[in-house]
């Protein structure tokens, strides 16, 4: 089933719905175009989507993969395209064409953050099909025509915490926190203990790294420099304790 | 030793954030000519190991043949 003739193609531009097996949801499209457009082309639109029976385990890093669709998820009749057991659709019909790609993977998985790429991509009549093994994702060149293309950071990284933090956001300028360790005599060291400004990120057994601006070639004499060293433990929930520790052998 | 500004960075070494269990996105192209026994095909890749797509209503590849009637 097509949609219906008369309506101008920027009120066409639906989408299936996430209907199951090969149930459609094309709606009736029945209304008519109002007198603002009319000289707008109409389009007749037929559509056939295609999915995967499985989840799909990239086996390399980095590598590009053919989604291994495998089987017609929906269709209103149309047999202007055939899915191959490459995984790849063959265009039936010469035409014009919208191709939708939709994509559902975990924000990130196993890893900090990640680069992924999702695409679609077109082979020319004529051309070598593409090699493919059964039971294996087809791993290519990606030298094929991109048709579209969609660079995606994936994410999961560790909740963080700064002080001082800014106010609003990123873009709002740190009001600085001034420090003034004074006189550490040799073997010691000065402390100051920080409550970060977000609760909850960490706790005793989490990670925590300092710095002091004075802690610098400007503000001291490079031996000066060298035998101070600044480090930072939570010892308790939202509280960081930074230490300056002198580990000069003279004063 | 003299004044200077503190900074404090603190990390969270068990737990993540960002990790959407459905990192779903529609990509369309633009409508263009395509020829009879043309192939279109899917990609995908990721710089993450053990990465996987999920099989499920929101994974597919929408064929729509557009045939401008007026």
């Amino acid at each position: 089933m097509t949609d219906s003739h008369d309506v101008p193609a920027d009120r066409r531009r639906r989408v299936l719905l996430g209907a199951s097996g090969a149930a459609l949801a094309l709606g009736a499209a029945s209304a008519r175009a109002g007198g603002g457009r009319p000289t707008s082309p109409l389009y007749a639109i037929a559509r056939l989507r295609y999915a995967m029976s499985a989840n799909a385990y990239l086996p390399t890093v980095g590598d590009t993969y053919v989604l291994p669709l495998s089987m017609l998820s929906a269709t209103d009749g149309s047999a202007d395209s055939t899915l191959n057991a490459d995984n790849t659709i063959t265009i039936n019909t010469t035409g014009m064409y919208r191709i939708l790609l939709s994509v559902d993977w975990i924000g990130a998985h196993g890893h900090d953050s990640a680069l992924r790429t999702a695409g679609l991509r077109r082979r020319p009549a004529g051309s070598q099909r593409i090699v493919t093994s059964p039971g294996v994702l087809t791993r290519i060149a990606d030298t094929d025509e991109q048709l579209a293309t969609q660079d995606l950071p994936g994410s999961a990284t560790p909740p963080t915490v700064r002080f001082p933090a800014p106010p609003d956001g990123a873009k709002t300028v740190v009001t600085p926190f001034p420090w003034t360790p004074g006189t550490i005599a040799a073997f010691s060291a000065v402390d100051v203990d920080v409550t970060m400004p977000i609760a909850g990120v960490v706790k005793p057994g989490d990670v925590a790294l300092a710095s002091l601006s004075s802690l610098s070639t400007a503000a001291m004499d490079v031996n000066a420099l060298d035998a101070l060293s600044i480090s930072a433990k939570v010892i308790a929930p939202d509280t960081v304790r930074v230490s300056v520790l002198n580990t000069s052998t003279r004063h | 030793m003299p004044q200077g500004d503190l900074g404090v960075l603190g990390m969270n070494s068990s737990l993540t954030t960002g990790g959407s269990g459905e990192a779903r996105t529609l990509l369309s192209t633009v409508i263009s000519p395509l020829n009879a026994g043309d192939t279109v095909y899917a990609i995908f890749s990721s710089l993450g190991a053990g990465d996987f797509m999920q099989a499920t209503q929101q994974l597919y590849v929408q064929v729509e043949k557009w045939t401008q009637t007026a």
